[in-house]
């Protein structure tokens, strides 16, 4: 194991947090390299002096459950969810309205009026189709139709 | 007790069993939140204030607890999530507010348990000054780091906790905690030469 190697793994070595092999080994390059060692005790003085910043905290809990307040304010966020929930509902009909309306339209002339496919391919086109062949029209033949005019 | 079994724990409880429930649970791990949200908030007024939201919301999700894990992780994460959200308020408001960090009589804490040690006064003082040091160089990590270093340095706790309060990977603790404490040291050292360490063991 090389030095560099080594320090970015001094960190977990100093808190255990390394399996057993990585142990081993950073334990044998540790034995041997003073570099590294130095840069462990500094970490480990460091670890020792952060952990010196919790000593002083000395203060109780005295925090007392203020249930009225805490049933106030759920009560609210059951009503906020509420209005949350419906106002979603509300948008997702509407696009769903808005989608469907805007398709049926669609199929409408397509499908309940091919005829209509019928006028457009005979006004681009200039060809006049025979009458049999209009009442064959449906919504696939229509659309290969129009497509053979192009 | 596996996972489905684990998430009904309120099954069959009425209302007042849960509160008692909660309260329960709320009292065994109330002085770690306090101490964890006044590391965070570095104020004793911000962390008090932290701890009832936290309780707050704690009540309000107490059914997606689940009891395979610890009450206090899971009580802590919703602090540490309510920190984050009033952070970035602050952040926000303070692009058309600035104002400073710390007042000037805030800047430095007492470190009553000095006064109790054994060290001998020079000693003291320059731990005390050392001391103000780190709890500065400590609050201006980034965040992510901050958040390691307070977790698994200032509070103690192993890797698989941090882990699991801050919701990330056990490598991705091991590595912010490399960098946060190479940044700390680097910082100690640029003040106070590079063998200051090394004579501090």
């Amino acid at each position: 194991m090389n030095c560099e190697r080594t320090k970015k793994m001094l960190s977990a070595y100093l808190d255990k947090e390394l399996n057993a092999e990585e142990y081993r080994l950073l334990k044998e390059h540790l034995m041997c390299c003073p570099g590294c060692q130095k840069e462990l005790n500094q970490l480990r003085a460091l670890k020792n002096l952060t952990r010196c910043l919790d000593d002083n905290f000395n203060y109780h809990c005295d925090i007392k459950l203020d249930w009225e307040n805490i049933e106030k304010k759920t009560k609210l966020l059951t009503k906020k969810r509420i209005v949350c929930f419906s106002l979603a509902a509300i948008i997702a009909v509407l696009v769903l309205f808005l989608t469907f309306s805007q398709e049926w339209a669609k199929w409408e002339v397509e499908v309940i009026h091919p005829e209509a496919l019928v006028d457009l391919h005979q006004s681009l086109s200039g060809n006049q189709l025979d009458v049999s062949t209009k009442k064959e029209a449906n919504f696939i033949g229509t659309l290969e139709l129009v497509s053979g005019g192009k | 007790m596996d996972k489905a079994e684990a998430q009904v724990w309120y099954q069959g409880l009425t209302l007042e069993e849960e509160k008692l429930w909660f309260e329960g649970k709320v009292k065994s791990c109330e002085n770690g939140l306090l101490r964890f949200a006044y590391h965070l908030s570095g104020n004793m007024d911000k962390a008090r204030d932290l701890v009832q939201e936290a309780f707050l919301r704690a009540y309000q999700y107490r059914r997606s607890y689940n009891n395979n894990y610890s009450f206090e992780s899971w009580i802590s994460t919703i602090l540490l999530n309510v920190y984050r959200q009033r952070l970035k308020k602050e952040k926000f408001f303070k692009i058309f507010h600035p104002v400073k960090e710390r007042e000037d009589g805030e800047e430095t804490e007492v470190w009553d348990f000095l006064e109790s040690s054994e060290e001998g006064p020079e000693e003291r003082t320059l731990k005390r000054e050392v001391l103000n040091f780190l709890q500065k160089a400590i609050e201006e990590l980034p965040s992510q780091m901050r958040e390691v270093i307070i977790l698994c340095d200032v509070m103690n706790y192993s890797y698989e906790e941090a882990s699991e309060i801050i919701g990330c990977p056990l490598g991705t603790v091991r590595s912010r905690l490399h960098r946060a404490r190479k940044k700390v040291r680097e910082l100690v050292e640029e003040s106070y030469g590079e063998d200051f360490l090394s004579a501090w063991e």
